[in-house]
């Protein structure tokens, strides 16, 4: 792009109207974030612009229907005297509400929310296989045993610390858990278990947050009726 | 057409030809306010719709449309109790497309929610969070978190049971927490329960303090975006 | 540069921007063709067919801000809302005529429904999240409870009465009252009285007709009417202010308040607590009523309550409320007020008289007589007139208050310090004690419509007059006199009488007073029920068992008795008489001297003469100990030593002040008894029935603190003597079957037991 040889010289003239472009050169090597790359490009107008524009537009179309077919929910006016039961926050809380049927609220409404939040924040900066090296390089019996053994601990940490054995926590890390041994107890074939093999425990690690989170979540949000008893959407409905 | 393009008018605003080059084309991008936070120039690996699936950008168009249907649902909405109530009422029975405005306003709302959760998972997963995109992650944890601050500030402005029970649960988390919990609690409500006080500072939070938060946080979001090489595609091989 | 598909790209946003924009346009459309529009338009094509003018079609709201309403309701019914009605079309017709002005006041406050919606089904309020919808037709008037939160109910039965006199003296022949008379209304324009408790009358309303009656010489107030009486003008006018233009409220809540629901259920915060408050009962919506299996009859609001009173238990399980046994019609009548019962936040500006009275003013919305307060408070469980009732689901019964025998042994102080305090572990509850309760105006007004409910003795003159029965005399004597005061007058639990002195001093009146009367601070009950012969006879007997006693005392050292002074008097009391008769004579060792229906009867004179030349025969161990001046001798020959007859005129004078006062006195009399065979003698008589604490079984407990502060010794006594006719308390004075017969001496043993820190007095 650039020619040390030529000089880019400002075009000069009176005319108010005329515009005058002044084009940027980046330099190579000036900054470690920027590589040269010789990957197939295209010009971000008229091409990306244009898919975020059909972007946007359909998911304002979605919303525009669905704002005129469904109404968002209005009970009646807020009254301190008359509790609903159950009383939910909004959905996104209810993993949280969902907790605290387990755990006193110092733990599930405080210490376990900060702790994940903390967690999400610090996350890069920790040196947890920030190359994401495959977990398993071949077939390591003692490592899906080492699995095993802290799947298994984890597991009953979370039946036996709360008031009520915490499935929704057991069943994802179980689950996880043997996603994680099989690989390394049946090796790498066929291609599923090569790619479970080559996952990196970060991704181990999130994965099982976000199940849990959404099963929490989810039970919270359809599975919860009066007194945070166990109701089934499809027969009572949701609370 | 041309004709349009040379007069004193259009040249003032638009300060290049017809896209049409390669060089117009860049100019389009970078001498246009809304689009100069892209490059000139994208990967088309970073293009396909499977790599992003646009999360990130459809989260700020939820955000846009909040705006939009926000500032004209204000124009109807008195933050006391139980002006806020009847409000719904009358968006609901005699404002024109009242009913519209605020459904969009709330599915909107619940959709940014969902699709701010979904872009983390997604970067996540593509490892964008890793260095030199560290800092970037953190302001994307932020973001969320005001996120989901605005809705649960929006939840409680129709001043009806939903609202009521709903913020009433979640402050009486807050105050679970030792020691400086029923202050936290109060600081957030602006007394010992949810009343009027509360509903006056959601309302505050909600339409000016939050917005104003997240809209930075969103452009610093952006530009650092731009600044860490764009997008984050993995190595080829 | 690879391809893109760029003119792709471009079709697809074009496509795309083309169906968001469209998708836009329909929400506008949606809010343009509402159903009131199209309602709005049907009224202009109505009112251009009859020649009047089109409405501007645009939401019609009625706003009332002082109210809080904002009712869009005129938006469909145009008529009700400033607009020219359309007769004969239901929504354009105007409304019905009220006193009120729909216009000003809106819609919901009295019908209920969402006022602020603009469709018929959110409006009519039968959607999820309103809990207020309509007031279903035939059940309109329950919407006047809003404001009306306390209309005036009065005095059922004088209003009764007033409403048969109101009929019986033809007022109906001019006055129209609820859609029934009125035929000469037209002639005279005598006003419809349906409404007229709530728009008030002249007080000289009957002078006003007496006048007319006199002065016209022919028509309606001459043929019509006539002269009342004041008890008949005050009962009609009782009777016109319970027309409150709800002809059906009015009767529920008249059979609310003669049935004693207010017994447990409070409104307004006035009545019991044991069962829930109903001040907005009304507003109870019927998501929060439970209808069993094989309901009868429609799932409404209105037939859930009709079939609750019916049958409590039978609709909400494990009810404690008992089963009135009412009609249907009387049910659906007290349903009705239930619904009415929905007490909105109005503006204090639209308070209308009855609620501004009763809750800003405190009066009450009924009758503060006796009678209606018994009725209005304590009939559900007590009866409607006293008698008392057992309930077949509640284990407990509930004692016949009004019962003579308890009325002749219970004094005053004793009823109204139940009723003040209650008895707690058992339902009563202590009405002077709750802020909801009964004022201690109404606790007395209560006591002494029970105390008309006694026997109305025969007056002292038809007793002179007649003819005494020796016989007669001694029998009833044996009967209700000789346990207490001895087979042949000579005193036991009661002073002796069958001494000269008395004989000579007490006059017949004096007697009778007593008899009849009883005394208060003693065990001496009211015998009420006694006629004039037996009286008279009964007096014979007493002055016969003097006959034989010392030759005729000499009376007159009292002739010259000096006026007393009461204020030296109270150190001549404190000094000779306090220590048996004890403070302000309320009795001790000794019986009361100082009640006042004693007092009234007994002259100076008399009291003097008691003191002077002595009275009693036996003192029977009641003898002061340490130091105190001994009792008046016996020797009634001799005036007693240090006698002086102007210091005791001057106690006479100070005991006569003292109960003059209005302070309630408690009996103080004190049976004086043994423990240790009182203790023996309960074990064996009592226990089966009031347990072996005193707990109470079938019979009721005697050893709560309220029970026993309120009862003094003298009630038990009297209690156990004459026991309790329609109740399983024996009548301990006589042989009965199960139960040993008892002497005095036995009663004072048994009540000291009873109020032992050791018995049942202190737990």
């Amino acid at each position: 792009m650039s020619d040390p040889e030529k000089v880019l010289v400002p075009e000069r003239t009176d005319d108010a109207r005329a515009v005058k472009v002044r084009l940027a050169v980046v330099q190579d090597e000036e900054r470690a974030t920027v590589e040269r790359t010789d990957e197939p490009e295209c010009m971000s107008f008229p091409h990306l612009v244009l898919r975020e524009w059909i972007a946007f537009l359909a998911l304002s179309l979605g919303l525009v229907v669905l704002s005129l077919l469904v109404n968002a929910p209005l009970e009646e006016m807020a009254n301190p005297e008359k509790t609903p039961n159950p009383s939910k926050a909004p959905w996104y809380f209810l993993g949280l509400q969902e907790l605290l049927h387990y755990y006193p609220p110092l733990v599930a409404g405080v210490l376990l929310p900060g702790f994940v939040v903390l967690s999400l924040i610090v996350v890069p900066y920790f040196d947890i296989n920030l190359r994401r090296e495959a977990i398993w390089r071949g077939r390591s019996l003692p490592g899906a045993l080492k699995v095993l053994i802290v799947t298994a601990l984890i597991s009953l940490f979370f039946i036996f610390s709360a008031a009520h054995p915490v499935w929704p926590i057991v069943v994802p890390t179980i689950f996880v858990g043997l996603l994680m041994a099989l690989p390394a107890a049946l090796g790498q074939r066929p291609a599923v278990l090569h790619w479970l093999a080559t996952r990196s425990l970060p991704f181990y690690i999130f994965l099982w947050f976000l199940i849990v989170a959404t099963a929490l979540t989810a039970i919270g949000t359809l599975f919860r009726g009066p007194g945070w008893s166990f109701t089934l959407p499809w027969r009572d409905g949701i609370y | 057409m041309s004709f349009l393009q040379r007069s004193r008018l259009f040249r003032s605003i638009v300060r290049h030809g017809l896209p049409d080059s390669v060089r117009n084309r860049a100019l389009v991008t970078f001498t246009n306010f809304f689009l100069h936070i892209q490059p000139v120039k994208v990967r088309l690996r970073a293009m396909q719709f499977t790599r992003t699936f646009y999360l990130g950008g459809l989260s700020a168009a939820c955000f846009f449309i909040l705006v939009v249907t926000g500032v004209l649902l204000m124009f109807y909405y008195h933050p006391s109790v139980p002006r806020a109530y009847e409000d719904m009422k009358d968006l609901e029975f005699v404002v024109s497309s009242g009913v519209f405005l605020r459904n969009l306003h709330r599915w909107s709302a619940h959709a940014m929610v969902a699709l701010v959760m979904l872009h983390m998972v997604r970067v996540f997963f593509a490892g964008a969070y890793r260095p030199p995109r560290e800092f970037n992650w953190v302001i994307g944890v932020v973001l969320l978190l005001l996120t989901i601050g605005l809705s649960y500030t929006g939840y409680l402005l129709p001043w009806d049971q939903l609202a009521y029970w709903g913020v009433t649960v979640g402050t009486n988390m807050a105050a679970a927490v030792p020691v400086l919990g029923d202050q936290i609690r109060f600081l957030m409500l602006g007394g010992h329960g949810v009343n009027e006080n509360a509903l006056i500072r959601f309302y505050v939070l909600h339409c000016v303090v939050l917005p104003l938060a997240l809209t930075v946080g969103i452009a610093l979001h952006i530009w650092r975006v731009r600044k860490d090489g764009g997008l984050y595609l993995p190595p080829k091989g | 540069m690879p391809p893109l598909a760029l003119g792709r790209m471009i079709l697809i946003s074009a496509v795309l921007a083309v169906a968001f924009v469209a998708a836009l346009a329909v929400a506008p459309a949606q809010s343009y063709f509402t159903e009131w529009r199209r309602v709005q338009e049907q009224y202009n094509a109505a009112a251009r067919a009859s020649g009047k003018s089109a409405m501007e079609v645009q939401i019609q709201q009625i706003w009332n801000p002082t109210l809080g309403v904002v009712d869009r309701c005129t938006s469909c019914h145009v008529g009700m809302g400033g607009i020219e009605p359309i007769p004969g079309a239901p929504l354009f017709a105007a409304h019905p005529p009220i006193p009120h002005d729909p216009a000003e006041i809106g819609c919901t406050l009295c019908h209920a429904g969402q006022g602020r919606a603009t469709t018929e089904r959110d409006a009519h309020g039968k959607v999820h999240h309103w809990f207020d919808p309509i007031l279903p037709r035939g059940e309109e008037e329950a919407g006047c409870g809003s404001c009306h939160s306390a209309l005036p109910v009065g005095a059922p039965d004088i209003a009764a009465e007033g409403k048969r006199l109101f009929e019986r003296f033809d007022c109906l022949a001019c006055h129209r009252v609820e859609g029934r008379g009125g035929a000469k209304v037209t002639a005279i324009g005598a006003p419809d009285l349906s409404g007229i408790g709530l728009a008030g009358f002249s007080p000289g309303w009957h002078e006003h007709h007496l006048g007319r009656h006199r002065a016209e010489s022919s028509g309606p107030f001459l043929e019509n009417y006539g002269p009342l009486d004041a008890r008949e003008a005050d009962a009609i006018e009782a009777y016109l202010r319970t027309l409150v233009a709800a002809p059906r409220i009015s009767e529920g809540k008249r059979l609310f308040h003669t049935r004693g629901c207010r017994g447990c259920h409070k409104i307004g915060g006035v009545g019991g607590e044991d069962g829930p408050e109903l001040t907005q009962v009304g507003r109870k919506g019927i998501e929060t009523m439970l209808f069993p299996a094989g309901f009868e009859g429609p799932e409404t609001v209105r037939d859930w309550h009709v079939a609750h009173l019916l049958s409590p238990a039978s609709v909400v399980p494990g009810s404690t409320m008992p089963n009135l046994h009412l009609a249907r019609s009387e049910a659906e009548s007290l349903a009705l007020y239930l619904l009415s019962l929905r007490r909105s936040e109005v503006a204090a500006a639209y308070w209308p008289p009855d609620r501004l009275r009763v809750e800003k003013l405190g009066e009450r919305e009924f009758g503060t007589d006796g009678r209606t307060l018994f009725q209005v408070f304590c009939s559900a469980c007590h009866g409607t007139s006293g008698e008392g009732h057992r309930y077949g689901e509640l284990a407990q019964a509930f004692p016949a208050v009004a019962n003579p025998d308890f009325l002749a042994v219970a004094p005053d102080d004793f009823i109204i310090q139940t009723l003040r305090k209650g008895r707690p572990g058992r339902r009563m509850p202590a009405w002077g004690a709750m802020e909801s309760g009964l004022r201690p105006a109404e606790v007395e007004a209560i006591v002494r419509w029970l105390r008309s409910r006694e026997p109305v003795p025969p007056p002292f003159e038809e007793v002179a007059r007649a003819v005494p029965d020796a016989n007669l005399g001694r029998e009833t004597y044996a009967r209700e006199c000789a346990v207490c005061h001895g087979a042949n007058g000579e005193g036991a639990i009661g002073p002796s009488h069958n001494t000269a002195v008395f004989a000579a001093l007490a006059d017949d009146r004096l007697l009778y007073r007593t008899i009849v009367d009883g005394r208060s601070g003693c065990a001496m009950p009211r015998f009420r029920d006694l006629d004039a012969r037996t009286l008279a006879s009964l007096l014979g007997f007493i002055r016969s068992l003097s006959a034989g006693d010392a030759p005729k005392p000499d009376l007159t050292r009292l002739d010259g008795l000096p006026a007393g002074d009461p204020v030296r008097g109270a150190a001549a009391y404190a000094g000779a008489c306090f220590v048996c008769h004890g403070e302000a004579g309320m009795g001790g060792a000794a019986p009361a001297i100082g009640g006042r229906t004693f007092l009234d009867a007994a002259s100076d004179r008399f009291l003097a003469g008691n003191y002077l030349m002595g009275r009693c025969r036996d003192q029977k161990g009641v003898a002061p100990s340490g130091g105190a001046p001994a009792p008046h001798s016996e020797d009634t020959s001799a005036p007693r030593a240090g006698g002086d007859a102007a210091a005791v005129a001057d106690a006479i004078a100070w005991l006569r002040s003292e109960a003059a006062r209005p302070v309630a006195r408690r009996n103080l009399w004190q049976a004086g008894g043994d423990v240790t065979r009182g203790s023996s003698l309960y074990a064996r008589t009592c226990a089966g029935c009031h347990g072996a604490r005193g707990e109470g079984k079938e019979g009721p407990s005697l050893n709560l603190p309220e029970f026993q502060s309120a009862a003094a010794d003298a009630y038990l006594a009297a209690t156990i003597i004459r026991g309790r006719r329609g109740t399983a308390m024996p009548k301990f004075s006589l042989d009965q079957p199960d139960f040993p017969r008892l002497g005095a001496q036995e009663v004072r043993d048994l009540v000291t037991f009873l109020r032992s820190p050791g018995g049942t007095g202190h737990k």
